[in-house]
């Protein structure tokens, strides 16, 4: 793989209501790459983008993002850096002010980094023919466009500074099936040209594997299997990846269905915290949750079933 | 009662009727445009009724009190034999400066800390709201009277005194609209575009708080008017002679007994005026569309 | 009325206009199929397809929001023309909806075992309290829930969205419904936990002999829960059949397209077919083959009128005239 673009290392995040979101979670992406982060709600995928992003200081741990630790900058620094870490949001119907023009919502973005009045609209226009909208629709406010629209121009307005690295948080899952292909079309088409890496949050392991070079899986705050997307569909190391992949609909898999909610998040079980839910669970699970082990090249899960291969060094 | 054995009758259109739906064409409601029209009726009353109407101050007190309809005297004359009718015209521009500059001074300043409350962390925003708060622990009449009265009668004293009870609720407003945006998906997108706080500030959420705190404080220049008019009233406003529609129930009350309706005449403007801009204000709301398109 | 005989739930030609002052819009356009005992169907469909529509439709749920067309029978009685008392009774009663949000067909302030007890009060099943109580604890029990006297004594908030989504399906089925309506009912919940509810409907279903109806955006769902499927676009049928042959071998070129829009293993990043432009929006169907502009195969007569929905093989039907060489000669 190439070279490391962003890296966090050891993330925890407890909001003051006692849950803690995210545990110990460590996560590189490499320049060019997309990294997949999937799990179902409350696993802490979104709560990590933030931190990876800088929005959201993690309580311990930290994000260095290519080179420079996020936690020691200056505003200023971290202002600048925004131009090379950008987001595209969830929510069609929300990720764009509805009280601006399509065209002012991307020139804000434009004009924070110092691009001059003159050349921001032509850089719009750019922008939007890019990601398949015509300069018509640079003057519309956001409720006159479909949902798949209003993505392209979150899209066009997270590529706007020509970043290194963009969050895509849930960016597809509100969006119809026959939409949301042109979308991952559209974004694959961007990296290969442009070179930019993805970290895509979704809870959808489908279109997880099929948009990633590697995914993370998250339960109930933590990293619980990482590995190459193809290796991880075709290969599942962890109980709970078994279960996600044969829940997934439409696979013909032979389903695994478990039993049980998510524990809450402000209450875990002791140990590993899918030990509640998991079909292989032993009473050695009751005392810590494993750490992240190789179980083969590239390929690292945490679960005491998983047979750890000695790592050098 | 459960959704599923007692579903509403009428259901309301699915999400995806109303969505897809063109936006509709927003218009104001009938009584919004009357209103509109009454409030232009004021304003054009205030520019350019004194040049019209007689003089407001010249009085003659052999003709004191003399009945509405009086042929050179539509509205009668007052105690001093002044003409009615050229004072409430005259005074329509002392009562519109009076619910105008407060609340414009209120808007401003109200919406400035409204949303930097909203945008602050925790304890700025309990800095700016509580110190607010204080304010709310006074009625607002009462406070304005005493702020009024300590700073001494006179126009500009009460404009102030006006514009203080003022900034308080349209601060709150301005807050409120800020705090519902902060965790909005674009919200987050401009904090991480790298913009500054002020453009965050300026160009992403005033352009949704502004909407809101407009159609309140059209619906506020009724009240402001109201208050000057009560502060006039108390003698913490305008001076005599000069013609403001409170300082002339004020003055006609004195004859309550003698000519009843006398007094009736500028309140009845008063209550007109005010109404008109909450009308106005009820009807900019719908012309807005206050509720905020992000959630259709 | 031989109810014996007749399915528990046909639909035929059912239609909803929606009528506001200014404007009448159309969303579900002529739609018929029938569901018979313990049977399934599943509406597939995309936002705006009229699905959700067509099944609240179906329970006349809209009141003079709409203007309903075409007839519903539920086990051979005839919906069209009942009075709102005695719809009332059929709903819940012979006929029952589970919504997509659970959440928001619980009552937030009442617990959960007085809110059976109350819906099996409303329908005759149990008026007794006591008798009642008990039986609403004896569903929560079949619906899988592991305490369910706890849960009964809980209050929504107090439960997660999977126990939430079961105590409506305990409701739903309290009154032993003929026909069950699902709509969207594991939309809101987390893969998991959706295969569970997904597992519960089915094994509810071949309990009680339900017609289950059930409305879906996600092709998965409809694939593993098998039975029927009728494809929706622009408030239409626009294919029907065994959901294994309709998903395996689509006739409809929508159909093809939106299975082939599907993130699969082994397609190139990049390279998923994709079809262009957006579902139409509800009140701006095209004339012609709604999904003419879309289609891949339209021919110039497409835009000139809407196909019917046609038999192309045993049990399988779809409305392109591209498909159905000769869509006269087979005409029902």
């Amino acid at each position: 793989m190439s070279e490391e673009l962003l890296r966090a290392e050891g993330l925890t995040k407890t909001f003051g209501n006692g849950v803690r979101a995210v545990s110990d979670v460590s996560l590189t992406v490499h320049k060019g790459e997309t990294l997949g982060v999937v799990g179902e709600s409350g696993c802490g995928k979104s709560t990590t983008g933030k931190m990876l992003l800088g929005l959201l200081s993690p309580d311990s741990g930290a994000v260095t993002f290519d080179g420079e630790p996020l936690a020691g900058l200056s505003r200023a620094r971290l202002r600048a850096l925004r131009a090379r870490l950008q987001v595209v949001p969830q929510n069609p119907q929300t990720s764009l002010n509805p009280r601006l023009r399509v065209r002012q919502s991307i020139e804000f973005n434009l004009r924070a980094h110092g691009v001059e009045r003159g050349a921001r609209r032509p850089r719009v226009l750019e922008l939007l023919e890019r990601v398949g909208l015509t300069a018509a629709q640079a003057e519309r406010f956001p409720h006159e466009l479909s949902g798949g629209q209003l993505q392209r121009v979150a899209i066009a307005r997270a590529l706007a500074t020509a970043p290194d690295l963009v969050v895509c948080d849930e960016a597809v899952s509100a969006l119809d099936k026959s939409v949301q292909a042109q979308v991952l079309n559209l974004l694959a088409d961007l990296q290969a040209e442009t070179g930019v890496a993805f970290l895509f949050i979704s809870h959808d392991l489908a279109v997880v594997e099929h948009i990633s070079d590697r995914v993370a899986v998250m339960y109930l705050g933590r990293v619980v299997e990482l590995a190459p997307a193809r290796e991880l569909w075709a290969n599942p190391r962890h109980p709970y990846t078994q279960a996600l992949l044969s829940a997934t609909p439409g696979q013909g898999r032979e389903r695994i269905v478990l039993s049980g909610d998510l524990p809450n998040p402000a209450d875990p079980p002791s140990g590993c915290g899918f030990r509640t839910r998991c079909p292989v669970a032993e009473p050695a699970c009751t005392t810590e949750w494993p750490a992240l082990a190789e179980a083969a090249p590239g390929h690292r899960a945490a679960c005491v079933h998983v047979s750890p291969v000695p790592v050098a060094g | 009662m459960t959704a599923l054995t007692e579903p509403a009758p009428a259901a309301s259109l699915p999400d995806a009727v109303t969505a897809a739906a063109p936006a509709r064409r927003r218009r104001m409601t009938a009584s919004a445009t009357v209103a509109a029209a009454v409030v232009l009726l004021i304003v054009l009353t205030a520019l350019v009724g004194p040049l019209l109407a007689g003089d407001p101050v010249a009085g003659d007190t052999a003709h004191r009190l003399l009945p509405a309809g009086t042929p050179g005297h539509l509205l009668g004359t007052d105690g001093q034999g002044r003409d009615v009718l050229a004072r409430l015209v005259d005074g329509t521009r002392l009562s519109l400066l009076a619910g105008l500059v407060p609340v414009a001074f209120a808007a401003l300043v109200g919406t400035g800390l409204g949303v930097t409350a909203g945008l602050s962390g925790k304890w700025g925003q309990r800095l700016i709201m509580r110190t607010l708060d204080v304010f709310y622990a006074f009625p607002a009449v009462l406070l304005a009277v005493a702020i009024a009265a300590a700073l001494g009668s006179g126009l500009s004293n009460a404009i102030i005194a006006l514009a203080v009870i003022l900034v308080p609720p349209v601060a709150r407003v301005a807050e409120t609209e800020t705090r519902r945006l902060v965790d909005l998906d674009y919200m987050e997108a401009a904090r991480a575009s790298g913009a500054t706080r002020s453009a965050i500030a300026l160009r992403q959420v005033l352009p949704n708080v502004a909407p809101p705190v407009i159609v309140y404080c059209t619906a506020l220049i009724g009240l402001s008017i109201v208050y000057a008019a009560g502060l006039s009233f108390l003698g913490l406003g305008i001076s005599p002679p000069t013609p403001e529609w409170g300082l002339m129930v004020s003055e006609h009350t004195q004859y309550i007994y003698s000519a009843p309706f006398l007094a009736a005449i500028p309140a009845l403007a008063i209550l007109v005026a005010s109404v008109a801009f909450n009308v106005l204000g009820d009807g900019l709301r719908d012309l807005l569309d206050v509720r905020g398109e992000a959630r259709a | 009325m031989n109810a014996a005989v007749a399915p528990p739930l046909a639909v035929e030609d059912l239609t909803t206009t929606f009528v506001s002052r200014h404007r009448r819009i159309e969303v579900v356009r002529g739609v018929s199929f029938t569901i018979g005992r313990g049977e399934t169907m599943m509406l597939l469909g995309e936002s705006g397809s009229g699905k959700s529509v067509t099944a609240r439709s179906i329970m006349r749920l809209y009141g003079s929001a709409a203007e309903l067309g075409g007839s519903v029978r539920l086990s051979g009685r005839e919906l069209t023309g009942l009075a709102e008392p005695q719809l009332r009774d059929v709903r819940g009663g012979q006929i029952a909806l589970v919504p997509q949000d659970p959440t928001g067909a619980l009552d937030p302030l009442r617990r959960i075992g007085a809110q059976l007890a109350e819906t099996l009060a409303v329908h005759g099943v149990e008026r007794v309290k006591t008798a009642a109580r008990r039986r609403a604890e004896e569903l929560l029990a079949m619906v899988g829930i592991p305490d369910p006297k706890r849960v009964a004594g809980s209050y929504p908030h107090e439960l997660s969205g999977g126990m939430r989504q079961r105590a409506v399906i305990a409701i739903a089925v309290s009154c032993d419904p003929q026909v069950l309506i699902a709509d969207e009912p594991t939309t809101a919940l987390d893969v998991t936990v959706q295969a569970q509810i997904l597992e519960l409907i089915a094994d509810l279903q071949q309990r009680l002999g339900m017609a289950v109806l059930m409305v879906t955006h996600d092709v998965g769902v409809a694939a593993d829960f098998g039975g029927r499927v009728g494809v929706m676009y622009a408030g239409r049928l626009v294919e029907e059949g065994p959901a294994p042959q309709v998903l395996s071998a689509p006739r409809h070129p929508y159909t093809a397209g939106l299975l082939e829009s599907l993130p699969t293993p082994g397609v190139a990043r990049g390279a998923l077919h994709s079809i262009v432009g957006a579902p139409p929006a509800v009140g701006a169907f095209p004339d012609g083959c709604a999904f003419a502009p879309r289609c891949p195969r339209a021919r110039p007569s497409c835009t000139q009128a809407d196909p019917p929905l046609t038999p192309v093989a045993e049990g399988r039907s779809a409305a392109c005239p591209v498909v159905n060489p000769e869509p006269a000669s087979v005409v029902a």
